[in-house]
């Protein structure tokens, strides 16, 4: 069922933009969703190669941990709002979680995270102009029982 | 006058633009794609925003990106330069529907020159001369000799679906038209599966001249006279200048009233550019109408005394045109050469790489309008020009010598330029004579290589030991 919830939300956000194609893939299942046009934002997973500007950060591939760690960047130009629910640092979050909007001439797009997590930075503030490739949110995992 | 615009353009004619702003106290909005972080342009703007990844249409064609920067900003006109969009016909429609101004001319303008063909029958309209020739395909070969009887010898048959030489033939005379004719069918037909053809007059060693046109939203229209852009290589200009070293006073006052003529017909308004081929007689012909500021303006600058970005943000922002056309009178000489990022000795192949020394030349009369600093990266994402190099003197020979002697005092290494080549031309007795032609470069372009490759063993050999002996 919870695959079914992400789906649903990921479905949700990114059907009002233009075409997109995206692949999703949880520890058991993978499959590929075709939506329409313009996710305002992305998901980079660190490691991979992502149009974000470099932080100079590179994750040890031996470290399990970091390599979870994700950075979620502004694929469009516009201005930021939070909404009603703001997220803090440290707040932990499902996936499907709307954490903000960019706010385009025509268009706004839903920052939503794409798995559950806990939120380890936020870059950017409410008002605030973003710009392409701009670190929004840094998503760590979420910490469990025992460790 | 504005109180803030948006720059929705790179390299060197951003900065252009943002120096004019600068002076008329506009604040200006930079934007960059991912390969421009460094570039000059950002760091001359009063803001710089990233509008997208180095590839140009996801980031300097994004039109939603710069319109909700634009916004976002709180800019009131976007300026597009040159290329680009700036000649984007549904780039200057959005613009002006989302709230903007776009500094530059009214859409249905740009969308009507676009058309060759569109443009071509408006010009004729207007009592603008177009080149003579057929005005649809021809079928027959018996219409087809009639039509290049009318016209006069020599003669082109094109293939209407062509381009690039093929299903092309140059008729000399009436005797040999029909089998050039057929040949030029199965030319095309083969090539482009489309046998059409059309007859056009062909012009022997036409010179390359463009009229400057102004007009305002007032309907006023003037023309700031020619520029001679006849050094070109494969529809590349190279070097170009103001006046033109063939035009007289009645030659130029024919033009530039045939040009202003052209543009009130179609109602045009900001900074625009008829060109014109000239035959060796003196009979100029409309090719087609550039409906943005040019890589060239700067010759037009140094010769009539006015800013034209200037001019461009004064009309947009609905002011009257101030120059009154008795007072367009030239005054001197200007030459402009294009430094490109290109090995001449291997086609012209871009050159991109970083520049590690930059010493651009300077004393009086001499100015470098470019984007380059020490250390800069010539992308290979964009196009290869580096600098333009402009000097002005009170007359065509000084003003050869001195823009020679600026080409001697450039440095950029690290990469291959134009420089070489345009020092060559400047000496050269064609140029020297103002007796050229479009046919200049083709015509001279191999003696000058030759040239060039006997010179530049000799200057780069000493440097290599010196370097390696510091280094040691």
């Amino acid at each position: 069922m919870k695959h079914a919830e992400v789906l649903r939300r990921l479905y949700e956000t990114l059907v009002e933009n233009e075409f997109h194609e995206i692949d999703v893939r949880f520890p058991d299942f993978s499959c590929r969703l075709l939506i329409e046009p313009g996710s305002g934002a992305a998901a980079a997973k660190e490691g991979e190669p992502a149009d974000g500007p470099e932080d100079g950060t590179t994750p040890d591939p031996a470290d399990p941990e970091a390599a979870e760690v994700v950075r979620i960047t502004a694929e469009r130009v516009g201005v930021f709002r939070s909404g009603k629910e703001q997220v803090v640092v440290g707040q932990k979050v499902p996936a499907g979680r709307i954490l903000g909007i960019i706010k385009g001439i025509s268009v706004q797009d839903q920052i939503v995270t794409p798995r559950e997590g806990k939120i380890l930075e936020i870059g950017i503030r409410e008002g605030e102009i973003v710009e392409f490739g701009r670190i929004l949110f840094t998503l760590g995992p979420v910490e469990r029982d025992g460790k | 006058m504005f109180k803030k615009i948006l720059i929705a353009n790179r390299g060197e004619i951003a900065v252009r633009i943002i120096r004019t702003c600068r002076r008329l106290g506009v604040g200006t909005v930079a934007v960059f794609s991912e390969a421009d972080r460094e570039a000059l342009h950002v760091r001359m703007a009063d803001e710089a925003y990233c509008i997208g990844p180095a590839r140009a249409d996801l980031s300097y064609l994004n039109i939603p990106n710069l319109l909700s920067l634009a916004q976002a900003t709180k800019c009131e006109g976007i300026h597009p330069g040159y290329g680009f969009l700036s000649e984007n016909r549904n780039f200057a429609e959005i613009t002006a529907k989302c709230g903007f101004v776009f500094i530059g001319p009214p859409p249905a303008a740009i969308g009507r020159m676009g058309q060759k063909s569109v443009a071509r029958d408006l010009m004729q309209r207007s009592g603008v001369p177009v080149m003579p020739g057929s005005t649809g395909s021809l079928e027959d070969v018996t219409e087809a000799a009639r039509v290049a009887r009318e016209v006069g010898y020599p003669v082109l048959v094109k293939a209407s679906a062509g381009g690039g030489g093929k299903g092309m033939r140059l008729v000399e005379n009436e005797s040999e038209f029909e089998s050039m004719f057929n040949m030029a069918r199965a030319e095309a037909q083969a090539a482009f599966g489309d046998g059409r053809v059309y007859v056009e007059k062909f012009l022997r060693q036409p010179r390359h001249i463009e009229i400057q046109v102004f007009g305002d939203q007032h309907g006023q229209v003037i023309a700031l006279g020619e520029r001679e852009c006849s050094i070109q290589r494969r529809h590349q200009k190279l070097i170009e200048e103001a006046p033109s070293p063939v035009l007289t006073r009645e030659l130029r006052q024919q033009m530039m009233e045939t040009a202003v003529r052209a543009a009130k017909a179609i109602e045009y308004r900001n900074a625009g550019t008829i060109e014109f081929l000239l035959s060796q007689e003196g009979k100029f012909y409309f090719m087609e109408m550039n409906t943005r500021l040019q890589v060239e303006h700067p010759v037009t600058e140094m010769v009539y005394g006015y800013d034209l970005v200037e001019q461009q943000l004064r009309i947009a922002a609905g002011e009257p045109l101030s120059i009154r056309q008795e007072d367009v009178v030239p005054r001197g000489w200007s030459i402009e050469c294009r430094i490109n990022a290109e090995d001449v000795q291997h086609g012209f192949a871009p050159c991109p790489g970083r520049i590690h020394e930059y010493l651009p030349p300077g004393g009086p009369w001499v100015r470098v309008d470019s984007a380059a600093y020490p250390g800069y990266l010539v992308s290979p994402n964009y196009d290869s020009m580096v600098a333009k190099l402009i000097v002005w003197a009170p007359d065509r020979l000084s003003a050869l010598d001195r823009m020679e002697a600026a080409l001697r005092e450039y440095v950029i290494r690290g990469i291959a330029t134009t420089i070489p080549l345009h020092r060559l031309v400047m000496k050269h007795p064609d140029f020297r004579s103002g007796n050229f032609s479009t046919g200049f470069v083709p015509q001279h372009l191999d003696a000058l290589l030759d040239a060039l490759r006997r010179e530049q063993p000799a200057e780069a050999a000493p440097a290599e030991p010196k370097a390696m002996a510091a280094g040691a």
